[in-house]
C-alpha cells in the first residue's frame, strides 16, 4: 500500500501587504478592497492567505493575470520580501518543523543558499551581469559554503556545459549574452548548491519561440533527471500545460482554484480561470 | 471475478458562469467492471461517452455520485473525491487514457515518450528501452521514425504512438476515448490484437469505439448512450 507522501514544501496562510491598511481594510476579509487595493489607505494586499503544498520532483503550476500575486508569492518565499504573516516548512530543513519565515536573517540565508534556487524573469536581478558567468554560480557556492576554488571552478563549468553555455564564453560576462543565454546562466546558478527546490518566475517570458524551447526542454531534464520540486510561475496557459502536473490559479492575491493541470485546463470551475482558458486558448 | 470499477449514480454538467449556462455532459450513470473486463460504450458524437472516461480520468471533475476504484496502491478508493497527488500516482502506475489525440512535451522523440511512461510506472532505464522498441516495433512505427519528433508525423502514426505509450505500461485500467477513429484497416488490427493481449494479461478497459465492428470479439458488454444516459 502506498505510503504517506510528506511535502517538500508547505505554505500556510501566507499574506503579504505593502502598507499599514487601516480600519476600512484591515479584518474584513476583503470586502472592502478594490480588488486587492484599499482604496482610503492605498495599503495593497499582495498575497492574502496563500496555502499550498509542493512535492519532491514536482513541478507545481501558478497561473493568473499581471498583479494576482504570483511574483510577490516566489519573492516571499525566496525571502526578497518579507512575508507580513503565514506560515512555511521546508522538509530538508528541522525536519520541516520551524516556521521559516519566523526564522532570523541569518537562517533565512542559510536556507536560501542551500536549499532553494530562484531564476527571475529579468536576468539582472539573478545574475551579477558584470561578473564572469564562472564568478556567478562561484558567487552562489560561496553562499552555500563553499571555498575550494578547484571545486567550484569544476562544478561552474559542469552546470554551464549542462545549459549548453559553449566552453570558450564561460568566463565571459552575462551582459554580452543574449537573453535566452543569461537565462539559462541563471538556471545554472540556481542548480548550484543542488537546491531540493527551485522558482522560476515567468523564465520564458520575453524570449522569442526558439529560444524559450530550449529553456523548456532545459527544465523538463531538469526535473527529470535531477528529481528536483519547483514551483513555476507563468502567465502562459502552454507552459503551465507542457511542464505542470498541478496547478492553481491566483487572482487578486488569493488562490480561487488548484487542481490537476488538465482538469484546470480543460474543465475550470471558476469564472475567472474559464475566461482566462478561454481566452487563452 | 471481483469488480475493478463501479459506478454508481455520475452526474456531470458544465456551468459556464460568464455565459450564465449550464451544459449537460452525464447522468445518472451507473457503470461495474470486473477486473480483466472490457466494457464498450457507444453513442452519438455529444452523447457524454467522452465524458464518462473523462471523469474516471479526473480531467472532469464529477458534480454527484461515486466512482469506486479498486487499486494496487490505495486499495478501494473514490476517484470522485481522490486528491490531486492520488489521481498522479494512480495515472503513472496504474491508469491509462488514449485519446484521439496526442498530448506530449514538444521536440521529444518518439522512443523516448514511450520510454517515459515505462519510466513513470518505476522500471529502469534498460527495461524501458526495451519495451519501446517492442511496442514501437510491434505497432509498425517505421524505424526511421522512432528517433523523430512526433509533430511531423502523420495522423496515423501520432495515434499508433499515443495508443503505444499507454499500452506499454501495461495499465491495471485502461481508458479508451475512440482510439482508431482515424486508423486504416491493418493498425486497427495491430490494436485490436494488443488489446486482446492486454486482457489476457489482466488489464480491465472501458473503451468508446465508433466502429462496432472493430468491438466484436474485444468487449464484453456494451452500452449505448443517448443525451448523457444510458440505454440498454
Amino acid at each position: 500500500m502506498h505510503q504517506q507522501e510528506r511535502p517538500l514544501l508547505t505554505i500556510k496562510n501566507l499574506n503579504k501587504q505593502f502598507g499599514c491598511g487601516c480600519s476600512h481594510c484591515r479584518d474584513t476579509q476583503g470586502h472592502n478592497l478594490e480588488d486587492n487595493y484599499c482604496p482610503v489607505c492605498g495599503t495593497v494586499y499582495a498575497c492574502r492567505n496563500v496555502s499550498l503544498k509542493v512535492y519532491p520532483a514536482e513541478i507545481l503550476g501558478v497561473v493568473g493575470e499581471s498583479g494576482s500575486g504570483k511574483s510577490t508569492l516566489l519573492r516571499c518565499l525566496y525571502f526578497d520580501q518579507d512575508s507580513t504573516s503565514g506560515e512555511g516548512y521546508i522538509h530538508g530543513y528541522n525536519e520541516g518543523r520551524t516556521n521559516i519565515f519566523t526564522e532570523t536573517s541569518q537562517q533565512k540565508n542559510y536556507i536560501r543558499n542551500h536549499l532553494l534556487g530562484m531564476v527571475y524573469q529579468n536576468p539582472y536581478l539573478g545574475l551579477r551581469m558584470n561578473f564572469s558567468s564562472v564568478g556567478n554560480i562561484a558567487e552562489k557556492l560561496i553562499g552555500a559554503g563553499n571555498r575550494k576554488v578547484d571545486f567550484m571552478a569544476a562544478r561552474a563549468q559542469e552546470l554551464l556545459a549542462a545549459v549548453n553555455i559553449p566552453t570558450y564564453r564561460m568566463k565571459e560576462a552575462p551582459e554580452k549574452f543574449s537573453g535566452g543565454m543569461q537565462q539559462r546562466v541563471q538556471i545554472a546558478k540556481a542548480l548550484s548548491n543542488n537546491p531540493p527546490l527551485l522558482l522560476l518566475d515567468e523564465v520564458t517570458t520575453g524570449l522569442d519561440l526558439s529560444v524559450q524551447a530550449n529553456v523548456l526542454d532545459l527544465i523538463k531534464v531538469i526535473q527529470r533527471d535531477l528529481k528536483i520540486g519547483m514551483i513555476v510561475v507563468s502567465h502562459d496557459l502552454a507552459v503551465i500545460r507542457m511542464l505542470t502536473d498541478r496547478t492553481i490559479v491566483m487572482l487578486n492575491g488569493r488562490i480561487i482554484e488548484h487542481g490537476l493541470t488538465d482538469q484546470v485546463l480543460e474543465d475550470p470551475q471558476h469564472a475567472y480561470t474559464q475566461q482566462l482558458v478561454y481566452s487563452l486558448l | 471475478m471481483e469488480e475493478i470499477i463501479r459506478i454508481t449514480g455520475l452526474n456531470k454538467y458544465f456551468e459556464l458562469h460568464n455565459q450564465n449556462k449550464r451544459i449537460r455532459g452525464c447522468q445518472d450513470i451507473n457503470l461495474t467492471l470486473h477486473s480483466g473486463g472490457f466494457v464498450g460504450i457507444t453513442g452519438r458524437s455529444g452523447s457524454g461517452k467522452s465524458t464518462i472516461l473523462k471523469c474516471i480520468y479526473r480531467t472532469y471533475l464529477p458534480k454527484k455520485g461515486i466512482i469506486w476504484y479498486q487499486s494496487q496502491i490505495y486499495g478501494e478508493i473514490d476517484l470522485a473525491q481522490a486528491t490531486e497527488r492520488q489521481v498522479i500516482h494512480l495515472r503513472k502506475q496504474e491508469i491509462g487514457y488514449v485519446s484521439q489525440f496526442l498530448h506530449v512535451m514538444p521536440r521529444t522523440t518518439a522512443r523516448e515518450i514511450v520510454e517515459q511512461a515505462v519510466l513513470d510506472v518505476g522500471y529502469d532505464i534498460g527495461y524501458a528501452r526495451t519495451e519501446a522498441v517492442n511496442i514501437l516495433r510491434h505497432f509498425e512505427l517505421d524505424e526511421g521514425l522512432w528517433d523523430t519528433y512526433p509533430n511531423t508525423f502523420s495522423g496515423g502514426e501520432k495515434l499508433r504512438l499515443n495508443i503505444a505509450s499507454a499500452m506499454v505500461k501495461k495499465p491495471r485500467l485502461l481508458l479508451l476515448d475512440e482510439p482508431t477513429a482515424s486508423l486504416d484497416h491493418e493498425s486497427k488490427k495491430n490494436v485490436k490484437v494488443l488489446l486482446e493481449k492486454l486482457k489476457n494479461e489482466g488489464t480491465s478497459m472501458i473503451g468508446i469505439f465508433h466502429d462496432l465492428e472493430f468491438m466484436e470479439g474485444v468487449c464484453d458488454r456494451e452500452f449505448a448512450m443517448e443525451t448523457g444516459d444510458f440505454v440498454i
